[in-house]
């Protein structure tokens, strides 16, 4: 990475853009805004070009989102869509963590079901829906089921993948020490862990946040699926473009939470 | 370095591969594109014959490029943009997108009333009044379009209160028919021919006839953007396309022969392909005959939207506001009719 | 673990998988689960009728447009952003958002937008995978130890052999690895679309609707996987080849 914690002198002959692009990064609060005014005069522009009935320019949609505010339709059916995903992406974690720290650390489980792990990965999560639809009806049942299958996999091979290569050093200088079956888990291989644990929850999180809108859209169309698809039907592009919009921002915001959080509570965590 | 040569090759070559794939075909004749909707049954089978077989055989057109879509306010979607040329689509939709600003244009229809029924799960609901009870669902496609509204004539008719009836909105009529099978819904629109398959499976009945409770219903109607009609050669294709329309209907209440043979061609239902001539004339009968989905002059006027646009509001499938004499284009129907003389 | 004994346990938990899911399949009927013998018998039937290469071809072919671009586009921005912190800053905000998006969300803001044609498959599979080859891409860029780059800087490397000798080949296995996620969503969105609209593959699949038997469309599912198995193994083959030290980097991946 490039040099960083040293604040670059500015030659008082003019403008450096080196030091300005060093400097300017130092600080975020300035650059994250500034990232998303250019995404936005980016969407404003493709808006201009296309007719209002199909597209919503960002000033449409910030209107629309008010109105839905205020009225408490969406963040009303926003709260109540988050339901089968926090259940879902907490049902997912239960599973993927466990059984991918196995196929991780034991050499035997992990070949015999990376293959199968695999395949089932690679099946799009639409094509679930017919079996899901008879095995678990329509309603909330069926979405947390969609949710975990569209994330179990993706933390489960996080999860494998991260054990399978925690750093021997690590471990041979547990057993140097003498440390017991307990002490290597506890002492060595849970902190060795954290840093992937850490991504598999956010990727876990991603997954979870599509899948949520997702279950809402190919079952039975409640909360935030109901809002799109009645705005679908009556041509209301700015409120489509307003609940995808908001359910980016929320993914983006989960992201960043989990990367934060875990910056704060292990600085040590060797990452971007 | 010799990786990233390969990689680029391998790169490039997707990309070339991608793009070979995805030229369209050079036609000396005119090829209409086209999007239809998901499933050809009986009621489709005449202007899938108008398309397939009768405009081709008219001179200077080809087969059209059709495209099926599942639900059918995508098909009025896709016309907006301009990338389809004309949609096999719903009025409700083409009602509410022009009251969204759309600009776009009903020039005939591709068959009138429906055939879909609406049909109970015979254990869980016996009564009319039984579809108030909490644990009755029912599914339609998207809330109020036609499948919405022949639900919701009838039901307001017999005194139901709407606001106890649960109803919930699902894309697919196989995703619907699998959870009415499976027990998971009480009551959807299904097609009439599929009907009786479907009572074959277990105890299930026809609860509402759209044929017999509403005198005029619209079925499923051609779309086209205005933009695309202002030009000449698109009139032209527009008459002959309700030109072909219009001869396929004829042809269909008067020779059962043909329309068996199209019906084993184009309906997409397996059970269609090796259906027997006695099966399909009754489907021909009940459809032609008795519920009158193919007017002999296809009946596209402005006194049937104006009738029905009353219980499409009630049914809360459209707002009102939309002057339907702006939409409906009946010129090219009175045009074709003249020529077809 | 010798090569021998591995194959042999893949093979093991394939066995036992297939097993497991006869005996479920068995036990709850065609109409739930159909089990993998009467899977194998309808298989045979639809690929013998030849309808489900062709339209798979058609489908894949259309889909390698969109993936093709978000290739090209999102590894060199993604190990960009990797390297240099403003270009990081200004795109990776709008990378995670379209990471998050769901392709059933999308897809009728971009019918809208592009009508039903090959213009809005194109889209809807760069914009599904793209954000998983960005963000690879990135993680990539980022692991490189920056002692590799020392040694660079100490056999005075210019700009470009950095690039070359040291930045790519590192990053290679990364890429490598995004391609992978980025194909397995790509075929995601390409199903999702084609179920939407329905032609190609997808539409095959959504034809078996209405089916009473759960067996085609077990069939069906089971080509993608064939497809996306073999499309990963040509990948890793290929990564293995031009960089022998990617079996190292990526041990599990």
């Amino acid at each position: 990475m490039e040099e960083s914690g040293k604040i670059v002198m500015v030659p008082k002959t003019g403008w450096n853009v080196k030091a300005f692009s060093q400097n300017i990064t130092k600080y975020p609060h300035i650059v994250y805004p500034l990232s998303f005014l250019f995404g936005l005069l980016v969407w404003e522009l493709v808006a201009s070009q296309l007719p209002n009935v199909v597209f919503g320019s960002p000033s449409r949609v910030f209107i629309h989102i008010v109105n839905a505010t205020i009225s408490g339709v969406l963040p009303n059916a926003f709260l109540k869509s988050i339901r089968h995903m926090l259940l879902g992406l907490g049902l997912s974690l239960a599973v993927a963590i466990p059984l991918g720290f196995l196929m991780g650390r034991n050499e035997t489980v992990f070949h015999m079901f990376d293959p199968v792990v695999n395949a089932i990965f690679s099946i799009p999560s639409i094509t679930f829906v017919p079996f899901l639809i008879i095995w678990f009806g329509l309603f909330f049942e069926a979405r947390v089921a969609l949710v975990f299958v569209m994330s179990v996999f993706d933390v489960l091979v996080t999860v494998a993948a991260g054990a399978r290569n925690i750093e021997p050093a690590l471990m041979n200088v547990g057993r140097s020490f003498a440390a017991g079956r307990k002490d290597m888990f506890f002492k060595v291989m849970i902190p060795a862990s954290l840093p992937f644990m850490f991504t598999a929850v956010r990727i876990g999180t991603v997954r979870c946040i599509n899948a949520m809108i997702t279950a809402e859209l190919f079952f039975a169309a409640v909360n935030l699926g109901e809002y799109m698809e009645d705005a679908s039907a009556f041509f209301d592009a700015p409120a489509m473009l307003a609940v995808v919009f908001l359910l980016a921002v929320f993914g983006l915001g989960a992201q960043e939470g989990i990367k934060w959080a875990e910056a704060r509570l292990f600085p040590w965590h060797v990452r971007d | 370095m010799k990786g990233k040569s390969v990689i680029f090759a391998v790169l490039l070559g997707v990309i070339c591969l991608g793009l070979i794939g995805t030229q369209p075909a050079v036609a000396a004749d005119r090829v209409l594109t086209i999007n239809i909707v998901g499933n050809s049954l009986g009621v489709h089978i005449p202007y899938m014959a108008a398309l397939n077989e009768i405009l081709p055989s008219m001179k200077g057109y080809g087969k059209p490029e059709w495209t099926r879509i599942k639900r059918l306010q995508t098909i009025t979607q896709s016309i907006l943009t301009g990338s389809v040329e004309v949609g096999d689509g719903d009025a409700i939709s083409t009602l509410r997108a022009v009251e969204a600003g759309a600009d776009l244009k009903i020039i005939g229809n591709a068959f009138m009333h429906t055939s879909l029924v609406f049909t109970v799960n015979g254990d869980k609901v016996k009564t009319f009044k039984d579809l108030e009870k909490p644990g009755i669902t029912l599914a339609v496609n998207s809330k109020g379009d036609f499948t919405h509204v022949l639900l919701v004539g009838p039901l307001q008719k017999r005194g139901i209160d709407m606001n106890k009836v649960n109803v919930i909105t699902m894309g697919g009529s196989g995703a619907r028919m699998r959870a009415l099978l499976a027990g998971k819904v009480d009551g959807v629109p299904i097609h009439f021919d599929q009907a009786s398959d479907v009572a074959k499976k277990g105890n299930f009945k026809v609860m509402i006839e759209p044929a017999k409770e509403f005198d005029a219903f619209l079925g499923e109607v051609w779309i086209v953007s205005s933009k695309w009609l202002s030009k000449p050669e698109n009139q032209r294709a527009a008459v002959d396309l309700l030109k072909a329309t219009v001869m396929a209907f004829r042809k269909a209440n008067s020779d059962p022969k043909w329309y068996a043979e199209m019906y084993r061609k184009y309906g997409t239902h397996k059970k269609m392909k090796t259906a027997s001539d006695a099966e399909i004339e009754v489907v021909r009968q009940a459809l032609g005959k008795d519920i009158g989905c193919w007017p002999e002059n296809m009946n596209h006027s402005l006194s049937v939207y104006k009738e029905l646009l009353p219980v499409y509001k009630s049914a809360g499938a459209v707002k009102g506001t939309v002057d339907v004499s702006k939409v409906v284009e009946t010129k090219y129907i009175e045009q074709a009719l003249k020529e077809l003389k | 673990m010798t090569k021998k004994r591995k194959l042999l346990l893949q093979c093991t938990g394939i066995f036992i998988v297939l097993a497991v899911w006869e005996i479920i399949g068995q036990h709850l009927g065609e109409l739930l689960l159909a089990p993998p013998s009467l899977v194998v018998i309808t298989y045979v039937e639809l690929f013998l009728e030849g309808e489900m290469l062709i339209e798979l071809a058609k489908s894949l072919r259309q889909m390698l447009l969109g993936y093709g671009l978000a290739c090209v586009i999102g590894m060199p921005l993604g190990a960009v952003m990797g390297r240099v912190r403003i270009i990081d800053a200004l795109f990776h905000p709008w990378i995670s958002m379209i990471v998050v998006t769901s392709v059933a969300a999308l897809l009728p803001v971009f019918i809208l937008i592009f009508g039903t044609g090959f213009q809005l498959r194109a889209a809807i599979v760069f914009v599904a995978s793209i954000g998983y080859i960005v963000l690879t891409a990135y993680h990539g860029a980022v692991a490189i130890e920056s002692r590799y780059i020392d040694v660079s800087r100490s056999f005075s490397a210019s700009k470009v052999d950095q690039y070359k000798k040291v930045i790519l080949p590192a990053l290679f296995p990364f890429l490598i690895t995004g391609a992978r996620l980025g194909l397995v969503h790509a075929i995601r969105a390409m199903v999702v679309a084609e179920m939407f609209i329905i032609t190609g593959y997808g539409g095959l699949i959504f034809q078996t609707g209405l089916d009473i038997s759960t067996a085609p469309i077990l069939a069906y599912l089971a080509t993608i996987m064939i497809v996306s198995i073999g499309a990963n193994v040509i990948l890793r083959r290929i990564g293995q080849k031009v960089a022998p030290w990617y079996e190292a980097r990526m041990r599990a991946a």
